[in-house]
């Protein structure tokens, strides 16, 4: 009978605990009872704010590069140096040479259209990022610096921004550099762009079809005759990224 | 070309062997070679110390008999060189240094002669002295990794093509060798995970024995216990090839090797469900046909696998028309389609037929043969049924190809009000002809010269030559819809046959076009012709249907009365047929005729030039044919007919001339047969002087009047009897030779007449005829006169007989009734012109659209066959243009796939009809009630606070406008156009919807002829009340968040733009909604629900220096606030300040910097951007602001600068400057010596140099400041400042 009593207080207890520690759950997850074990806020903060970074980076900087792709390289493409087409303002890589078929060659360098990026993804980014949203205690230096640099493989996007979020003495987490690499090889489609426009400018045409033969179909070169011109569109075979842009003809009708 | 591809590749694979190794072997070389060295070296070195304390009395041989130097031996070994008794460390010659092989590799202790003896470079020390000797990591293609000097490194890839040189910086050989190791591959073992990587991207690589982790190079993550995986478990691409991976998903051996050579690559086979190697050849390509005359052609008729299979990387033509020999239609292109892993892609030439596409076998290539100006490929055999290749070629600025060669002509705006007189109207050709008729033989014009101006062929042949010369003259476009307006011919004057006179039944025969245009409308021109249409109608229909070739019409037109002609139809005729009739010459009258049927060939008949076409010279062309020639030479043989003109003549004449010949030599015939050489009337004279002695009543009459007055006279003086006997003898003798010349002449006369008829009549030329009738008029004239006079002279003198007066007479009147009847003829000269003109569209627009469907559905865009129009194709406004003069293209949407062509036509005065309209997105199911262009009744409640999409489809492309509630009375006077502002088929739009509301979008659209529909479309939803628990969101807000404020700006407008109606407010601290002291301004609630809510709420904030922190929260209509507030942060700057700016005053150069310096700021460290002038600063954005200034000229400058910061703080200040210019040589100001070095000193920068003897500056000894003297001599010295002012200065020293 003792044993049985004994029993019966231990069950009891047991159930009281159960609803204690399912009572705190409750509590927790609607806030009521503040959790127990607490991740240092200091660092889920930053990583919430790390990931917003680059999900900015991301999110602006490919946009950026989708562009730069539809314009021929060029953001902001000035009168007349480009031609529309399928809604899209693709600059003309090669000028028009009166009464010849050759080309006068205006290939954009990588190193301006970094720049270019540079300059539209930075302002891109200044309405995208808001580490206040993710912290009350952040610290910026707002003296950021994004460098972009366009590789063969793909391209970086590197933003110099000191970010720290101090909750107290102990309690906090910085950061002062975030990056993305995007996986758009810009370098080597823009190698077959000037294989392109060097051909139109010194022998004034180009066989896609031979030239994406000798290079083992790694690309697909497609070419539009919007007359008098012509447009290229060039991507890695197994890839989405388009990079087009226009050859300048002479009407002749 | 395939072939070649292969040896490409076999080359590249192979050099990647080969380079491997060559490497490797080099690496084994150079490591024997160096270790041999060395062995060597050090043992003798090793030998040398031991000999050196064994043996005192050796000595350092350079030299040793045996070829070893700097050797410590016995003397007697030496061999040359130097041999001290001392330690070789301590002779010059076998001092120990570093030595330089030629390979670039350093090494160091080695004696100097033994470095010297292999030609190496020695050098004392050691290499750690020396840059060139400096290691670090040599890195060849990713795969080989030396630690070694960069000379080494250059010659290790010295025969590697392609390879360039990769030297690294490292920091020991270990680094290196990890430089390499980056991309080696295998499994990556870490704690909790397998990972089949790079050795650069295992995390951990170094094996740890008790765990298992690591990196385990070369194997598979299966072949690892620890990893658990099981091996072969699914496949995968990874580029070309099929690859196993584990059941973790690391990637395993190859399982498939996929030879991109041999056309295959790894793909997904449905069949299989699994990746395999599969083809990337294309194993349909496009099949499409076009019509000619209801006829279908294939798109390549010189190409039989049109259709079929084709490899990946062949390419061929495909045309939208016949192509060459003229026949391209107006609007058509020529394409070049490829197949690229086993896609079939579009390749367009270039528009306007200015490319042209040619095809050939695959690796023939394409040769110019210069015999003819022809592509070499172009003539090979249509039998080739290997791969092809193929080009477009220019046309227009292609030396090789170009349009005095090819049969195709380039087209142009045809449609353009100008083309046909700039373009068209050279191919406009004059005909000459003459028309003939003689009075009796034939009462009409007949043609006499030029005959082959009214000829089919020749019409034919300036119809071909009126499309030669571009978009001129009759065709079909590419739709096969006919227009014939473009070319004609016309007479200068409508002298023909039926002109006037009878020209009894002529047949008349007409082509085909005019043939069905008789038929269908009567005919351009009117139609003089009574058809049958009936029968007409059943034979076009052949025609169309391709069971027969084409159809010739044949009239027969009655005599021309009251000056209208009456021509009744037969039947018609083939075209055989009708070239029987034509040769024949039963129908020999030609009315005009517009071009014959387009696949009419050129038939040369005789008498007809015969034209040269270079395609002759290559029949057997692919895609393009041989270009015409000789037009120009066509008609100068038509002038040869001018030739015959006066042979007629001549014949006429001498015939004449023989026929009058004969009958006067006739008639003195006759007279001498008389025996009397004197004339008749003299005899008379004698004989009445003889018979007036005796006269008797019988003698008078048998004299006649005369010889009786005379026989009185004679009587008178008693002639005697026996004279008076024989003159009457005499007389009566000479009366029967008159008679008889008179008979004979005549006879000779009317024979002769008869024989000028028959000539006459055997005569073909109506010309001839028309020349010989007018001959024989006269010569009948004078034969007439001459029996005449013949007759006349007999009565008087002898008398005539009753066969004189008889035949006399006859021959009289035929002649005069020959010579009345053969004169009158005349001849009429006719041009006979071609009209060129531009070619027409068809009219009406009914076509338009096709340039937008593909071809399975009965459109022109060229597609995969089941409706996919394939890459590449593009509806041009060429294209478009041909369809219909109603046809309008749309500029806009080139390159898009929404619809480029659109009927525009005058007559189309109905507004664009909404055939549908529909649900989009979560909504797309709900029940509807439509009703064509009238509305769209949504049945259901939707929920609100979502997006509500719908579009409308339309019967053609317009622009549409929405709005909402309230609806404007017209088109023009809406605002607000559908997202996609396009002329289109569809749009689509979607809306956000408040609770409890009936929505009413009115819808209008307009067309590209300013259609609209009047009455709006209407599409009608209604919400439901929802229970909205969704607080506002904050999407955006006017100024960013954290932005820098200008220095003495204390307050500012900031904006939030919320997603939904609401009332925000903001507060200093974080507090509840309820609890926040500021309300913003927002157009709140509206009090009816409208999506068309004023979305921006604004409060003007106050901003002091450093960080602001503002906290925003909304609060919609249904309560719900914001639990969580919007932080917000403003930070207040400080001033910019513009330190300094620089140069002001004077300048002697022509070249300055222009300078600013800035402090404070947004970001406090002066970080502005400045300009001078309005022209930013090249370097800029910092605290230090410069600008190089070159090239000035001479004058004042004066610049504002100014600076601005991030936060729009400014300052500014200006600048001013004078570049001074300066003419005057540099100066000596001072000049002394000092020993032998000889001072000078200038007035101003210059650069001087000197010399023995006068010199131009430039070719002297360039000094600065001094130089030594060394002689006392005479210097010359000239120096010249940075104008380029020289002076020149004497030293006598």
């Amino acid at each position: 009978m003792k044993k049985k009593g004994q029993m019966t207080l231990f069950i009891i207890l047991g159930i009281v605990l159960i609803i204690l520690i399912g009572l705190y759950f409750v509590g927790v997850k609607t806030n009521i009872i503040p959790p127990l074990l607490t991740p240092s806020d200091a660092n889920s903060e930053m990583k919430e704010i790390e990931e917003h970074i680059e999900d900015c980076l991301e999110e602006v900087g490919m946009n950026y590069l989708y562009i730069l792709g539809q314009q021929g390289g060029y953001l902001n493409p000035g009168e007349d140096t480009y031609k529309m087409f399928n809604d899209s303002m693709v600059s003309y890589l090669c000028w028009n040479q009166e009464n010849s078929p050759t080309c006068t060659n205006r290939l954009i360098t990588l190193d301006k259209m970094e720049e270019q990026l540079e300059d539209s993804i930075g302002k891109g980014l200044e309405t995208c990022i808001n580490v206040y949203d993710y912290s009350n205690d952040v610290e910026v230096n707002e003296d950021w610096e994004l460098d972009i640099t366009i590789n063969y493989f793909n391209v970086d996007f590197n933003l110099d921004y000191p970010v720290s979020v101090v909750k107290g003495e102990d309690d906090s987490a910085s950061e002062d550099e975030f990056g993305y690499e995007a996986d758009v090889a810009l370098g080597e489609i823009y190698e077959v762009t000037q294989d392109i426009v060097n051909q139109h400018a010194s022998l004034g045409e180009f066989d896609q079809l031979l030239y994406m033969l000798s290079k083992l179909s790694r690309y697909t070169i497609y070419k539009n005759r919007p007359y008098p011109d012509v447009i290229y569109q060039v991507k890695l075979r197994e890839k989405a990224y388009v990079f087009q842009f226009g050859i300048q003809g002479e009407e002749n009708v | 070309m395939k072939s070649f591809l292969l040896n490409i590749n076999k080359e590249i694979y192979i050099n990647k062997i080969n380079m491997k190794e060559n490497m490797q072997k080099r690496f084994v070389k150079e490591k024997a070679f160096l270790m041999i060295f060395l062995i060597i070296t050090l043992s003798f070195t090793v030998a040398n110390f031991e000999e050196v304390s064994a043996d005192e009395g050796n000595v350092c041989c350079e030299y040793t008999s045996s070829g070893d130097t700097c050797v410590y031996t016995d003397e007697d070994n030496c061999n040359g060189g130097n041999a001290v008794s001392t330690t070789c460390e301590q002779t010059s010659y076998c001092e120990t240094g570093v030595c330089v092989s030629s390979e670039g590799k350093c090494s160091d202790g080695v004696s100097k002669t033994t470095c010297e003896s292999l030609g190496y470079q020695w050098n004392e020390g050691s290499s750690d002295d020396y840059a060139v000797c400096q290691k670090e990591c040599c890195v060849i293609a990713e795969s080989q990794c030396s630690y070694t000097t960069e000379d080494h490194c250059s010659y290790l890839i010295e025969d590697l093509e392609d390879i360039e040189l990769d030297w690294r910086d490292v920091d020991s050989e270990a680094a290196c060798s990890n430089i390499c190791r980056e991309t080696d591959k295998g499994c990556c073992v870490e704690s909790d995970v397998c990972s089949y990587t790079t050795y650069g991207l295992c995390a951990d690589a170094d094996i740890d024995l008790n765990t298992g982790t690591g990196f385990y190079e070369g194997e598979y993550c299966a072949d690892l216990g620890a990893c658990a995986c099981v091996s072969h478990d699914t496949k995968r691409c990874i580029d070309e090839d099929v690859y196993w991976f584990d059941s973790c998903g690391n990637q395993e051996d190859v399982a498939e090797d996929c030879d991109y050579l041999s056309s295959t690559w790894c793909g997904y086979d449905e069949d299989e469900d699994d990746y395999v190697c599969e083809s990337i050849d294309c194993e349909e390509t496009f099949d499409g046909v076009y019509n000619i005359e209801g006829v279908e052609t294939q798109r390549n008729p010189h190409d039989e696998r049109i259709g079929g299979d084709r490899e990946h990387g062949e390419s061929w033509c495909l045309y939208e028309s016949p192509a060459g020999g003229y026949k391209d239609r107006p609007g058509s292109q020529h394409y070049r389609s490829y197949c690229y892993f086993g896609e079939e892609i579009i390749e367009p030439c270039s528009d306007y037929r200015e490319e042209v596409c040619i095809q050939s076998p695959y690796d023939a290539g394409f040769e110019l043969d210069t015999d003819y100006n022809l592509w070499k490929a172009a003539s090979i055999s249509n039998d080739y049924d290997g791969p092809s290749g193929s080009a477009c070629v220019n046309l227009v600025d292609n030396y090789l190809l170009s349009q005095e060669v090819a049969t195709v002509s380039v087209g142009g705006s045809f449609w353009a009000d100008t083309y046909g007189t700039d373009v068209c109207s050279v191919a406009n050709v004059d005909c000459g002809m003459t028309y003939a008729r003689d009075s009796r033989s034939d009462s009409y014009f007949q043609a006499g010269l030029g005959v082959m101006c009214t000829s089919p062929q020749w019409t034919k042949t300036l119809s071909d030559y009126c499309m030669s010369v571009g978009d001129c003259g009759v065709s079909s476009n590419i739709a096969g819809e006919y227009s014939s307006s473009g070319f004609y011919m016309g007479a200068s004057q409508s002298v023909l046959a039926r002109e006037e006179g009878d020209h009894s039944s002529k047949k008349v025969y007409v082509g085909y076009d005019e043939c069905v245009d008789h038929f269908f409308d009567g005919g351009k021109y009117g139609n003089p012709f009574k058809t049958d249409e009936n029968k007409i109608a059943s034979q076009v229909e052949e025609v169309n249907s391709g069971e027969q070739e084409a159809v010739f019409c044949l009239y027969e037109c009655s005599e021309k009365t009251g000056g209208s002609e009456s021509c009744d139809f037969i039947n018609t005729i083939e075209k055989d047929e009708f070239y029987d009739y034509y040769s024949s010459g039963e129908a020999d009258y030609y009315y005009r005729s517009n071009a014959l049927s387009e696949d009419e060939e050129i038939i040369l008949g005789n008498g007809f030039p015969e034209l040269t076409f270079a395609k002759d010279l290559g029949e057997d062309s692919y895609g393009v044919y041989g270009g015409l020639i000789g037009v120009s030479q066509m008609q100068e043989d038509n002038e040869l007919g001018t030739i015959k003109t006066n042979l007629g003549w001549t014949i006429a004449f001498g015939t004449i001339s023989a026929a009058g010949g004969a009958a006067a030599a006739a008639y003195l015939e006759v007279m001498k047969l008389a025996g009397r050489e004197y004339t008749t009337y003299a005899a008379a004279q004698v004989a009445a002087k003889e018979a007036g002695k005796v006269a008797s009543k019988e003698i008078i009459d048998a004299a006649g009047e005369k010889a009786y007055e005379a026989a009185v006279q004679a009587a008178a003086k008693k002639a005697s009897e026996q004279e008076i006997q024989g003159v009457l003898s005499a007389a009566a003798t000479a009366r029967t030779a008159s008679s008889a010349a008179v008979v004979i002449g005549g006879v000779i006369t009317i024979v002769m007449e008869a024989i000028g008829w028959i000539e006459i009549y055997t005569i073909e030329s109506p010309i001839e005829r028309m020349e010989k009738s007018q001959t024989f008029a006269i010569s009948s004239g004078i034969a007439a006169g001459m029996t005449a006079v013949s007759m006349y002279i007999a009565v008087a003198t002898t008398g005539l007989g009753p066969a004189g007066w008889i035949v006399g007479a006859v021959a009289l009147v035929v002649a005069g009734v020959s010579a009345i009847l053969s004169s009158g003829g005349e001849t009429r000269d006719v041009t006979i012109s071609s009209f060129c003109e531009a070619w027409q569209a068809p009219t009406g627009g009914d076509y338009c659209e096709l340039c937008d469907v593909s071809v399975s559905e009965g459109g022109l865009a060229i597609d995969d066959g089941e409706g996919n129009i394939l890459r590449g194709w593009d509806c041009t406004e060429y294209k478009c243009k041909s369809l219909g003069q109603g046809c309008e293209y749309i500029e806009e949407n080139v390159g898009s796939e929404r619809a480029k062509c659109i009927s525009v036509a005058v007559n189309d005065v109905n507004h664009p009809i909404i055939e549908d309209a529909y649900l989009l997105g979560n909504y797309k199911d709900l029940d509807v009630e439509f009703v064509e262009d009238d509305y769209l009744k949504v049945k259901d409640k939707v929920a609100p606070y979502t997006f509500f999409e719908f579009g409308i489809e339309l019967d053609e492309v317009s622009q549409c406008k929405i709005e909402y509630e309230s609806l404007h009375e017209t088109y023009e006077e809406m605002d607000l156009y559908f997202p996609d502002s396009y002329f289109d088929y569809n749009h689509n739009q979607s809306w956000i919807l408040t609770p409890n509301e009936v929505y009413n979008f009115y819808v209008r659209c307009q067309d590209h002829n300013g259609n609209n529909n009047i009455d709006a479309f209407v599409i009608q939803v209604e919400t439901t009340g929802g229970d909205d628990i969704t607080p506002p969101t904050i999407d955006a807000t006017s100024v960013n968040n954290g932005a820098f404020i200008a220095n003495g700006v204390n307050e500012t407008i900031v904006s939030l733009f919320v997603d939904e109606p609401a009332n925000c407010k903001w507060s200093f601290s974080d507090a509840d909604y309820s609890l926040m002291e500021y309300y913003m301004s927002c157009s709140g609630i509206p009090e009816t629900a409208s999506s068309l809510f004023e979305n921006e709420c604004s409060a003007l904030l106050n901003v002091s220096y450093g960080n602001n922190y503002y906290y925003f929260a909304c609060e919609d209509a249904a309560g719900n606030a914001n639990t969580e507030n919007y932080a917000f942060t403003l930070v207040g700057t400080d001033s910019l300040n513009l330190d300094y700016a620089s140069p002001n005053g004077t300048i002697y150069y022509d070249y300055t910097t222009i300078s600013a310096g800035t402090s404070g700021g947004a970001y406090g460290d002066g970080k502005a951007v400045c300009s001078y002038g309005g022209i930013e600063f090249f370097e800029t954005n910092s605290s230090v602001h410069t600008q190089n200034l070159e090239d000035l000229d001479a004058g004042d400058y004066n610049y504002g600068i100014v600076c601005s910061d991030i936060a729009g703080n400014t300052n500014s200040t200006d600048i001013s400057f004078t570049i001074a210019v300066d003419s005057d040589a540099p100066m000596l100001s001072g000049l002394y010596l000092i020993d032998t070095i000889l001072y000078y000193e200038l007035d101003e920068d210059a650069t001087c140099e000197y010399y023995f003897e006068e010199f131009d500056y430039g070719e002297g000894t360039s000094v600065a400041g001094s130089f030594t003297l060394t002689e006392l001599s005479t210097y010359y010295l000239i120096c010249e400042d940075v104008f380029g002012n020289q002076g020149e200065y004497v030293l006598n020293v």
